[in-house]
């Protein structure tokens, strides 16, 4: 690894020229002649019945071109293939306080606001559940008939024995831990331009961090095939999980374009970010641990409570992997879980940054560090006492194959003067420590399907400019970055030399979009197997040409060369115009998949949780606390990740 | 409410436009002039994304009326400098990481060419009291006082080849 030319050194991102000199476009900076500007209208109510909607008044507004209601597209949806309950708009009640009523198209934002209050909305109003506790003992007014008590799904596994586990503790504690929502708060409030093309073609411009999800919920809502609808992301303004599924911006401008049979773009307002949502829910977690003498720990129990808002989106998901990442971070060998997932009426919860994992990862880590009181023992030692020892597989199935926790924590403890500070600050001041873990791209699709996780072409033709097609989203994580850095590596050349064309369903082939952590290890692999693929082809009809032995050729700093004695010296443009004769322009594929040992156990709910790579971190934290008003104050924070090999440092 | 005239100049640029005297600065320059690099992230000046130049002043533009600086030289990201002419601003944002998802890199930006025109030299403080209504979402800020730490360099390297800024 030692001769990497490009990767491992730090490149500024490929399109950071665009976006310090505001040329770079986001879906709101988009305009077409004839656009329209689409609204949407919002519940005020948190649970109503929808009686009727007069849409007359708004329509006959001099300057509306659409009025879209329920009706126009009746069809539910959803991220999660179990969990299609939304309508774009709502066609029998209203859920929380701002679900999608209604939508109007006019010639200008003005028009379109003043339709809106033009729509007469008859709502039968009804109670509605706030707090995730009384609503999973609700009797009536469910947020949906089939699902009593307000339950979206619930989930039971039980690894080894607690009851056994708990036996063998000196010391058990148990407690009930409360974490608040959180909003992503990506700077770029959700926007998208919708264009009717006239040949009945849709296309559709989205600040998207799933373009593919994205294309799907279009075509089963819409009612259009697939490949009638073009679905292309522009730059993006940070996702954070807030993206990363269909809100349903979209679909809306999306009927709304059918209808006019012009393009509509809708831009959310803030506020209407916070409608929303798909943040990180509310939890309630009681939780149960027990430790020996020596420092281990023998049993963890967690009754985990989510309030995910009114409808599903990834609540399953969210909440499956608040019980996958709980008891896999340490070596423990009895874990039970019940977690909960609940409606209320309220904006729809959903992925956010470390997916459903942090909220519990929080509760454990403090209550480890109360059990290391009870024991005596220093918290980071308690720590190290309870590692993996890897590869191994977790007592809930996931296969870990390497584990830079130890490594880490060594780390923060060493850069912190962990051993000086803990226990010998002032009264007043305090250090702590914790632990995490995450995936690096999870193992399973949300929809079961045996298509690779994501695949990359590259073109070379005559003017010997590489091109580079992935269905990967930037959403300035780098992901455009990290397919030139490694394309350029791998064939030698300048990064100036390659142009990307990324995350436009036309052009692209399908990549899973930018969740849980996966695009530069799965769309990064793909884009390796791509490039060997091109560069083998490359110096095979080059050898073929001159008569010499392909393993002698070599693609290095923008040339072609023979490595032995030098008999060839080719520039790349040189190389690709004696390479392209009687062959014509090449065209390389590489794909990635998750290998089938990766990808969990079989129990109901194993598909989450499994990732062919996890990431492990460890943080110190030292705090000064005010002792007449119990405000704290965060002084020095010292992390430490195993990140693998940083490709972009 | 009828259009009225308003005259503007912009990034060195003097434009004579029709629009509603209610008209936000802000949706001038985006619709009207297609100046797009000046974003909006919220709706009433928390985030700082809106940031412009008038006479020289970082001010936010989702909460200014465009007819209310017809007298103002205005400067927004487009007038910084152009992909083959960065300011050492832009340049340093790119080089330092500074700009991630990038969406509120202008307002940043904006921000930084008025602390440094007026203090070459300012330190961490001051940087950190200059970019306090800049709002930014991926990098956690230090690569953003990285940046503008870059810039500070760049800026006086520039001077002292006699280029100015």
């Amino acid at each position: 690894m030692a001769d990497h030319s490009i990767i491992g050194k730090p490149l500024a991102m490929v399109e950071s020229g665009e976006k310090v000199t505001g040329i770079g476009k986001y879906a709101d900076d988009l305009a077409v002649p004839g656009m329209l500007i689409g609204r949407i209208l919002h519940s005020p109510h948190a649970h109503a019945v929808i009686r009727s909607i007069d849409t007359s008044a708004a329509e006959a507004l001099p300057g509306v071109k659409a009025v879209a209601t329920g009706k126009d597209a009746p069809k539910p949806y959803g991220i999660l293939p179990i969990g299609h309950d939304e309508c774009v708009f709502a066609t029998d009640k209203a859920r929380y306080i701002g679900d999608n009523v209604a939508a109007v198209a006019a010639t200008s934002a003005e028009i379109a606001e003043q339709a809106l209050d033009l729509l007469r909305v008859d709502y039968e109003v009804l109670p509605a559940w706030f707090d995730p506790l009384l609503s999973m003992e609700a009797t009536e007014h469910w947020l949906f008939a089939d699902k009593p008590r307000n339950i979206e799904k619930e989930y039971h596994h039980n690894f080894g024995s607690v009851e056994e586990g708990f036996a063998q503790a000196a010391f058990v504690r148990e407690q009930r831990y409360y974490a608040g929502e959180v909003n992503h708060a990506a700077m770029e409030p959700h926007a998208t331009l919708a264009i009717w093309e006239p040949d009945g073609r849709l296309t559709v411009y989205s600040s998207t961090q799933v373009p593919y999800y994205l294309h799907r919920t279009l075509a089963e809502v819409l009612e259009m095939p697939m490949s009638q609808i073009r679905v292309i992301k522009p730059l993006v303004g940070g996702g954070f999980g807030g993206k990363s599924e269909v809100i349903p911006i979209e679909i809306a401008a999306g009927v709304l374009a059918k209808k006019a049979k012009r393009p509509v773009k809708i831009t959310y307002t803030r506020e209407e970010v916070f409608y929303a949502h798909r943040g990180r829910p509310i939890t309630v977690m009681d939780l149960r641990v027990g430790l020996t003498r020596e420092g281990r720990i023998t049993a963890v129990t967690a009754r985990v409570v989510q309030d995910g808002g009114a409808y599903c989106g990834y609540g399953p998901v969210t909440v499956l992997y608040s019980g996958a990442l709980l008891g896999a971070l340490y070596d423990i060998p009895n874990v039970r879980f019940d977690g909960y997932r609940v409606l209320t009426n309220k904006p729809a919860c959903g992925a956010m940054r470390g997916h459903g994992t942090v909220n519990v990862r929080f509760a454990f880590e403090s209550m480890l560090d109360d059990l290391a009181h009870d024991a005596g023992m220093d918290p980071a030692e308690v720590r190290r006492r309870n590692l993996l020892q890897a590869p191994c597989i977790t007592v809930n199935g996931l296969r870990v194959t390497s584990y830079g926790l130890p490594e880490c924590i060594e780390k923060v403890v060493e850069r912190s003067s962990w051993n000086e500070k803990f226990g010998k600050l002032p009264y007043g001041r305090g250090i702590g420590i914790a632990c995490s873990h995450y995936v690096s791209g999870a193992a399973n699709p949300i929809i079961r399907s045996n298509i690779p996780h994501t695949t990359v072409h590259i073109k070379i033709d005559r003017d010997a400019a590489v091109t580079v097609y992935t269905g990967a989203s930037e959403i300035g994580q780098g992901s455009d970055t990290m397919h030139v850095q490694i394309v350029a590596e791998i064939l030698g050349v300048r990064p100036e030399r390659i142009k990307l064309v990324a995350a436009d369903t036309e052009l692209t082939p399908i990549d899973l979009g930018s969740y849980s952590s996966r695009v530069t290890f799965m769309a990064g692999n793909a884009c390796l197997e791509a490039a060997k693929n091109m560069r083998a082809q490359i110096l095979e009809a080059v050898a073929a040409k001159y008569k010499l032995d392909v393993a002698l050729l070599e693609l290095r700093d923008d040339h072609l060369i023979s490595v032995d004695d030098s008999r060839l010296r080719l520039t790349f443009d040189e190389a690709i115009a004696a390479a392209l004769e009687f062959r014509g322009a090449f065209v390389a594929k590489g794909t990635y998949a998750p290998p089938e040992e990766s990808r969990g156990g079989k129990f109901k709910g194993a598909g989450v949780g499994p990732s062919p790579s996890y990431s492990y971190s460890a943080q110190t934290v030292e705090v000064r606390v005010d002792t007449e008003t119990g405000q704290v104050q965060v002084e020095k924070i010292i992390a430490a990740h195993d990140c693998g090999r940083a490709l972009n440092p | 409410m009828t259009k009225e005239i308003i005259k503007l100049k912009v990034n060195g640029e003097a434009y004579e436009l029709a629009v509603l005297p209610n008209k936000l600065l802000l949706d001038v320059l985006r619709e009207d002039l297609g100046l797009t690099g000046t974003k909006r992230g919220c709706d009433d000046s928390s985030c700082g994304c809106c940031a412009v130049l008038a006479d020289g002043v970082p001010m936010l533009a989702c909460v200014a009326l465009a007819a209310s600086y017809q007298e103002c030289e205005l400067t927004t990201v487009e007038g910084l400098g152009a992909l083959d002419a960065l300011h050492p601003v832009q340049s340093s944002w790119g080089d330092a990481g500074g700009a991630q998802c990038g969406f509120c890199t202008p307002g940043f930006l904006i921000s930084t060419k008025a602390l440094l025109d007026r203090n070459p030299n300012p330190s961490l403080e001051e940087i950190r009291e200059a970019l306090s209504s800049n709002l930014c979402r991926c990098t956690g800020y230090m690569q953003i006082y990285e940046s503008v730490k870059l810039a500070i360099e760049r800026v006086a390297a520039a001077k002292g080849a006699g280029a100015g800024s």
